[in-house]
């Protein structure tokens, strides 16, 4: 406990040969899935530069598949696991996957993006969005695989820091400005709370080595530090919870869903989110004495505090894009309740992340392809729509229906892995509270269903462009697709994870 | 190639085809329209699968193969895999659902030409075969019902096909309806064998030791879901109504499998019913009476698909007869030459009803009243058909003669054991003899004897203006439609040798029961108790080719020389009760009268009253509740930022402070 911050000693002029010597090649394979990333990222801003932006989003996609490629050898190898570039990140087996997930966000959010902003007129800036989507998912792999504390901050920084430019990207639309400064302000605010927790972690243990904290028993650090101990994993937490929109800790959420562009908020909503999930299941394992911490509980607490807020307010929105934004407070609490539940919870935890990402991005996805004005969006305006247009009546209906966590669809088998692990966790009236604010939750999700399909049709209000487009239809579709497939067969997806956690030993301590 | 690697194609096959056939369909109109291209592939998926059975059945060691999809849910006390088993009666039952079914698909080919729905017809006839497959193939429960609710599906859309029709879809209903009962007998039956077993894997739970009334119950269950699916007392009444759906759907579904699986399903599980004596002598009643009314009522009805209809009943009967004797491996022989015949006896109807259409000669395309020597204008038709009849009829050597024979022999023979089984095989002659009866009253009728119908010739005024004279001549059906015709023909003359009666070689010849079914390692449970001596053989044999012979010379000469007067004399004969029978014993009436009418009644007055002011209002209630609160707590979100830091502050301190107290 009396070491000294290795990361410090590295640095000293002594050691700083050693640091030449012992970088290899092995670190830039290692690395080469995030390095990749941020090498494309680098290569759309000069393509932007020189003015060849409508190639962009190929080259964007082009480059994550890539990455995403470069990540699946250590995938095959479960028990690859290992640390890398001086202990500071992790790379192969779960790691990869890990990165996989992450890239999914921003490879899904791309054809959306490029239509969307066909249609507002804003080509100019696919150089700029798509540059900081590839930048943001280098963040996200660094947080969600980081060892080092300091690197998990790095990372979220440079995640965070991107999203609020994203957020404002549409810069002579207010409302994108509006989204852009509060999310800003309130993001910096919470990352200075992570910030201290990092440091009293460090003055109570030494180090910020995840792996070194680990190995030393929480309840000696308890003990020692009675006062510090429990503010600075709460510190921590919160700047996470932050992320993760829960309550009390959302503020920042409805305001900034509603005011940034749509597509780019289906991104925003999810990659983050699961980058964030991951860090945090993994910090929170590392730095707690055992599960049923009172740790556990509040996060418990604060689980059903979102659900309960989230499905209350969300009912009470017409604006779709306002209502998933507090629909999403909910999905954080379900998710949360899963993380309270032990390592179990945590697995469940990353595949409703994962469910939420396929629903979140396509909804976004659908809804910005009918939005012209301010009123397309309310969604009592929507009468009939569904009968008008087959296709975005169905596919809504499939989004509405998982969302809402009805079976066959995937939503329903994300929450109930979800609440399974939270009982078996000792969380049941938790779980019981969730599946009943999940009902207010059905409630809402329908009424929009209801209004598209059993209300009569009202001509002068309703949104004009009731195609989806072409180009965005069939991603749409396949996003769809893959919520039935999930919905309808589980178990592979399950069950591969199960076999990565268990190779990873990520988990072994608890 | 190894077989093993082509099994899953039989499985995966006929769902591609829906797949593509239907998503096609429902994008581009102009797929609907290429009959040629859907067609085609709707018969090569359905085909392929067959021939794979081929080969998986001339390769076939006596070891089961079993393939595995993919695991469908799992959870620490229940997994549940998409995993199946070909096994004799599997293989068996596989080739006849795609060998049957490949021959109707393609005389649909021709059959459906022109229909809107063409596309769609296809779709479901596809996704039936994969449900059957599912059905027939399961190493699980779970996956069984997933195929038995598939089947009962593509059943309730092609019955229901010509949905325009109110009748139709008031047909398709109730066959839902009544296998929906069914299908609730067997999802308790599954869960008492899973709360007792743990386990829903044929291979885990069907050989153990049960307490008898567990037995009694699940067996009991198993039966009653099979009383839906397969048209027993007192679930039979759908059947009938479902000859509504297109000609070579009531040949494939509810002639050929579907309606078979009942029988199967009981087959599958005969260890457990090998134990549950009073249950078999039960089905063994069940099945004798159904199979006596169904011919009863068969003898007085003019419609040409509701005679087939109430034949197939009966002839469903006699296989639950065998069932019930214990005689499992007999029952699927049944199963077996029914199928061809059968198909074949319904495809024929097809074929006669289409030429009825196209002559615009009846009122009713359908009924045997307005028919008549038809074999002059559509030969291989009547000849197939003829040939047919005679199978069902139980003359030799034709299939259903051995088949049919098997059947009540094994009842007498269990009439050792259980003097019930004695009134069975009595029950069983009659309706034999009904049978013949009546298949011959249908065939002459139909095809011999005085036209009875006026096709509109050259000097009626309407075809003068409009159309040729050929035209309106009743004809022959194109190749496409008469080949599958013939092929069923000849596998009905020929199909009965696999199961040669116990007199030639004390049954060594007896290839099905013997050497396939009854090996070592089969599924099914041989009962080799039931045995008669070899002189009770020889008398019961003749005794049932003599009322075989008996019925079809008497109706023969009834029918050819008095044509349709025939039926005055067996009214006569039969006096009031002749009325009965062409009202089908008033089951559809007491039915509505007493369990319909009072449902809706119930539905009507009192559930509505629940439904609306009590569940409704609670609902309601619980929504305006949301409102409410959500109308206060919205109010947190004023849009200042400075509200926001505070609030985030409150649960900063709010969450240190839980941790340190």
């Amino acid at each position: 406990m009396q070491n000294q911050n290795p990361i410090l000693i590295s640095l000293s002029e002594l050691k700083i040969k050693k640091i030449i010597m012992e970088f290899n090649s092995q670190f830039i394979l290692d690395t080469l899935p995030a390095l990749s990333l941020l090498g494309f990222g680098l290569i759309v801003m000069l393509l932007d530069a020189f003015k060849n932006e409508k190639i962009t989003s190929v080259v964007t996609i082009l480059g994550i598949l890539i990455s995403m490629l470069l990540a699946v050898p250590g995938v095959v190898i479960p028990e690859e696991i290992r640390l890398t570039f001086y202990n500071q990140i992790y790379t192969g087996g779960l790691a990869g996957l890990i990165h996989i997930l992450l890239c999914l966000s921003g490879l899904l959010s791309v054809p959306f993006i490029t239509d969307y902003l066909q249609k507002n007129n804003q080509t100019h800036l696919q150089g700029e969005i798509f540059s900081l989507i590839l930048f943001s998912s280098v963040g996200m792999n660094l947080l969600a695989t980081a060892n080092d504390l300091m690197m998990t901050f790095i990372g979220l920084e440079i995640m965070s820091v991107s999203l609020y430019i994203l957020a404002g990207s549409f810069k002579k639309d207010l409302r994108s400005n509006e989204a852009s400064l509060k999310y800003f302000l309130l993001g910096a605010f919470a990352s200075a709370f992570l910030l201290l927790g990092i440091s009293m972690v460090y003055g109570m243990t030494g180090t910020t080595m995840l792996d070194r904290i680990t190995t030393i028993d929480p309840n000696l650090i308890k003990d020692k530090f009675p006062v510090l101990f429990y503010p600075a994993i709460a510190l921590i937490a919160i700047g996470f919870l932050f992320k993760l929109s829960a309550f009390p800790f959302h503020v920042w959420t409805p305001d900034v869903y509603t005011g940034a562009p749509t597509p780019l908020v289906g991104f925003m909503a999810t990659g983050s989110k699961m980058a964030s999930v991951i860090a945090f299941g993994f910090i929170l394992n590392s730095l707690l004495p055992q599960s049923g911490d009172k740790l556990s509980q509040v996060i418990a607490i604060l689980a059903l505090l979102s659900m309960i807020y989230g499905n209350i307010v969300a009912a009470q929105q017409q604006n779709i894009k306002r209502l998933l934004a507090y629909s999403s407070i909910s999905h954080t609490g379900y998710m949360l309740l899963g993380v309270a539940g032990g390592p179990e919870g945590y697995k469940a935890a990353i595949f409703y992340m994962l469910i939420y990402t396929f629903m979140t991005i396509a909804a976004f996805a659908l809804i910005s392809s009918i939005e012209n004005k301010e009123e397309d969006l309310n969604y009592q305006n929507w009468s009939g729509l569904g009968v008008k247009n087959i296709a975005f009546g169905l596919i809504m209906s499939i989004l509405m229906f998982s969302l809402a966590g009805f079976p066959p669809f995937a939503g329903f088998i994300g929450k109930y892995f979800v609440f399974l692990s939270a009982v078996k966790g000792g969380f049941v009236v938790h779980a019981v509270i969730g599946i009943l604010t999940s009902v207010v939750g059905a409630y809402y999700y329908l009424k929009v269903l209801v209004t598209m399909f059993f209300e009569k049709p009202k001509d002068n209000i309703q949104p004009k462009t009731l195609k989806i487009r072409k180009n965005i239809l069939i991603p749409i579709m396949v996003l769809a697709l893959i919520i039935v497939i999930i919905g309808i067969i589980p178990a592979p997806i399950s069950s591969y994870l199960d076999i990565l956690y268990g190779k990873a030993g990520f988990l072994a301590k608890l | 190639m190894d077989i093993q690697n082509l099994l899953p194609l039989v499985v995966i096959l006929p769902f591609t085809g829906a797949a593509i056939i239907g998503l096609l369909g429902f994008l581009s109109p102009n797929f609907r329209k290429q009959e040629g291209l859907i067609g085609g592939l709707a018969v090569a998926m359905v085909a392929i699968p067959f021939v794979i059975y081929l080969i998986a059945f001339l390769n076939f060691d006596g070891k089961p193969l079993i393939f595995d999809l993919f695991s469908w849910m799992e959870t620490p006390d229940l997994k549940i895999r998409f995993s199946y088993e070909l096994d004799e009666l599997s293989l068996i039952m596989g080739m006849i659902v795609t060998g049957v079914g490949s021959l109707i698909h393609l005389y649909s080919i021709s059959y459906m030409h022109g229909d809107k729905g063409y596309y769609k017809y296809f779709l479901y006839l596809n996704l039936f075969i994969f449900a059957m497959t599912n059905l027939v193939l399961g190493d699980n429960l779970v996956v069984l019902f997933l195929g038995w609710e598939g089947v009962g599906a593509c059943s309730y859309f092609l019955i229901g096909f010509w949905f325009k029709d109110m009748e139709k879809a008031k047909a398709a209903q109730k066959a839902f309806v009544a296998n929906r009962i069914g299908d609730f007998a067997l999802l308790t039956a599954m869960f008492l064998i899973y709360s007792t077993t743990g386990t829903l894997t044929f291979r885990e739970f069907l050989y153990i030791g049960y307490d008898p009334v567990t037995l009694k119950w699940i067996c009991l269950l198993v039966f009653i879901a099979a009383t839906g699916k397969s048209a027993q007392i007192p679930l039979y009444v759908w059947l009938p109504d479902a000859m509504a759906g297109p000609t070579p759907v009531s040949a494939l579904i509810h002639a050929a499998t579907m309606v078979t699986s009942g029988i199967y399903l009981i087959a599958r599980m005969s260890w457990m019913y090998y134990n549950a004596h009073e249950v078999l002598a039960f089905i063994a009643i069940i099945g004798a009476l159904t199979a006596v009314s169904a011919a009863m009522t068969a003898i007085a009805q003019n419609d040409i698909k509701k005679v087939l209809a109430y034949s197939t009943v009966s002839q469903l009967g006699f296989m639950f007869m065998a069932l019930g004797a214990g005689a499992f491996t007999t029952a699927i022989f049944h199963v077996m030459t029914h199928a061809f015949f059968k198909a074949c006896l319904f495809l024929g109807s097809g074929s006669v009803i289409h030429a009825m259409e196209h002559a615009h000669a009846a009122p009713d395309p359908q009924d045997i009243r307005f028919m008549g020597n038809l074999k002059k204008y559509m030969p291989h038709t009547s000849k197939t058909f003829f040939i047919s009849t005679l199978a069902i009829a139980g003359i030799p050597p034709l299939a259903g003669f051995f088949s049919k024979d098997e059947i009540l022999g094994k009842t007498f023979a269990a009439g050792h054991e259980n003097t019930i089984y004695y009134l069975v095989w009595f029950i069983g002659i009659c309706t034999a003899f009904m049978t013949a009866f009546y298949m011959t009253r249908l065939y002459v009728l139909t095809f011999e004897g005085k036209e009875r119908f006026q096709y509109q010739r050259t000097h009626d005024e309407h075809a003068h203006h409009e159309h040729d004279d050929h035209h309106h001549e009743p004809h022959e059906s194109p190749a496409i439609i008469t080949i599958p015709l013939w092929i069923l023909a000849i596998l009905a003359i020929v199909g009965g040798f696999l199961g040669l009666p116990e007199i030639i070689g004390h049954g060594h010849y007896n290839w099905i029961s013997h050497h396939w079914l009854g090996g070592g390692g089969s599924p099914l449970v041989k009962n080799i108790t039931l045995h008669a001596s070899f002189f009770t053989e020889i008398i019961l044999i003749v005794l049932s080719i003599a009322i075989g012979v008996i019925g079809v010379s008497l109706a023969w000469k009834l029918y050819t020389t008095q044509g349709l007067q025939g039926d005055e004399v067996v009214k006569s004969k039969l006096g009031g009760f002749y009325k009965v029978l062409q009202n089908k014993f008033y089951v559809d009436e007491f039915y509505n009268a007493v369990i319909v009418r009072p449902f809706v009644f119930l539905s009507d007055r009192f559930v509505m009253f629940l439904d609306k002011e009590i569940v409704d209002g609670a609902v309601n209630g619980a929504a305006d509740l949301t409102d409410i609160t959500g109308g206060i707590i919205k109010k947190l979100q004023t849009g200042l930022i400075q509200n926001y830091v505070l609030i985030m502050v409150c649960g900063v301190i709010a969450v240190i402070a839980y941790l340190m107290l």
